[in-house]
């Protein structure tokens, strides 16, 4: 019986861990979403807006980059046990094919490292109050994300 | 953009004489404003993550090149553009970005300031303008005509108060379907705005 309950307990915290992750150092469950002030700067060029990050269903973490305006510079998928992201909708003035590549292993990366970590390629830096930075040295692209929280006049 | 379509077809499209009067009225009214600012409501619909976003802000305008947009709830962001630099302020850090080499940043600025302002119906190269009316609005469906624009909306909207002339609607539909309504209200045309405001330092 005391066997049984703990092969229950463990059932019951592995699928709780399935049904959340990481973005940086904060934890997302199912249907949750997490927002961040964004900088994506290359070669003296950038774009900038807003992040939302959903984890959408088990394991599938989407996102879209907005601008401040509205408009969607790009959109994407994560399959957090495969470790791989998919960009799906990018703005033309970015939608080439070395971009995406690039953008779409940058963000893998981001996404499936939770703490501050450098690599031959990238460094990665991961703040206490939530921020993360991303270099990617050999194309010179930097990612800058700063949480947003809501404030309390929310409406 | 179902809805947005069907809105505009409930609308009587103007006969051409009436598209030219009513460009005019807006031109007019665009060229004659020097500074706007009013407060807006921003929805954005997003299909890939079944969401809406609602935020609400205010908006100072300053010709020819000086924008502030700016995020009051559900949390607080500022984007300043003015001429060559962008300013971006969250509540924790502040970014400064020279847009001379950003096409991205410049185009998107130019299109917002535009379309809140009326001057891009007059944009003939970059949109093909059909003018409605209906009771006590005029609206103008506008279709991009160039490759980059038409990649990045497929139409946008304007619903415009024909007594001022002002625009007080901006609806953007994007090639993918995700869309982004404008709401701009308590608008102010050519009150003193201090240079505070658009200050990127």
């Amino acid at each position: 019986m005391t066997r049984f309950s703990a092969f229950i307990s463990a059932l019951a915290f592995a699928t709780a861990l399935s049904a959340q992750t990481s973005v940086g150092n904060k934890t997302v469950n199912v249907g949750e979403s997490v927002r961040y002030s964004t900088l994506i700067s290359f070669r003296g060029s950038g774009v900038s807006g807003i992040s939302i990050l959903k984890l959408k269903e088990e394991n599938m973490l989407v996102g879209a980059l907005i601008n401040e305006f509205g408009i969607k510079a790009m959109d994407f998928t994560y399959n957090c046990k495969k470790g791989k992201a998919k960009l799906v909708n990018v703005i033309s003035f970015l939608d080439k094919w070395y971009i995406r590549k690039v953008v779409q292993a940058d963000l893998a990366f981001m996404l499936k490292t939770t703490e501050s970590t450098t690599t031959k390629r990238r460094v990665l830096t991961v703040e206490d109050d939530g921020s993360i930075d991303l270099q990617n040295k050999k194309y010179n692209i930097n990612y800058h994300l700063i949480p947003i929280t809501e404030d309390a006049t929310k409406e | 953009m179902v809805v947005m379509h069907m809105a505009c077809m409930a609308q009587k499209a103007a006969t051409p004489a009436e598209q030219k009067s009513m460009i005019e009225k807006v031109e007019t009214t665009a060229a004659s404003i020097k500074s706007m600012q009013c407060d807006f409501v921003q929805e954005k619909t997003l299909s890939l993550l079944n969401d809406k976003m609602t935020s609400k802000g205010v908006m100072f305008y300053r010709k020819p090149n000086q924008l502030r947009w700016e995020y009051l709830s559900p949390y607080t962001y500022t984007f300043i553009f003015n001429d060559t630099k962008v300013l971006l302020k969250s509540s924790q850090k502040k970014d400064v970005i020279d847009v001379r080499s950003s096409q991205l940043f410049q185009e998107i600025a130019r299109i917002m300031m535009n379309s809140v302002t009326g001057k891009c119906l007059s944009d003939k190269s970059n949109f093909a303008v059909t003018m409605y009316k209906a009771g006590d609005e005029w609206t103008a469906k506008l279709v991009p005509q160039k490759k980059n624009m038409k990649q990045m909306f497929s139409t946008i909207i304007l619903h415009i108060n024909p007594k001022e002339g002002v625009v007080n609607k901006v609806e953007m539909t994007e090639k993918t379907g995700d869309s982004t309504v404008i709401l701009l209200k308590n608008i102010v045309k050519n009150g003193k705005i201090d240079d505070k405001v658009f200050s990127i330092h």
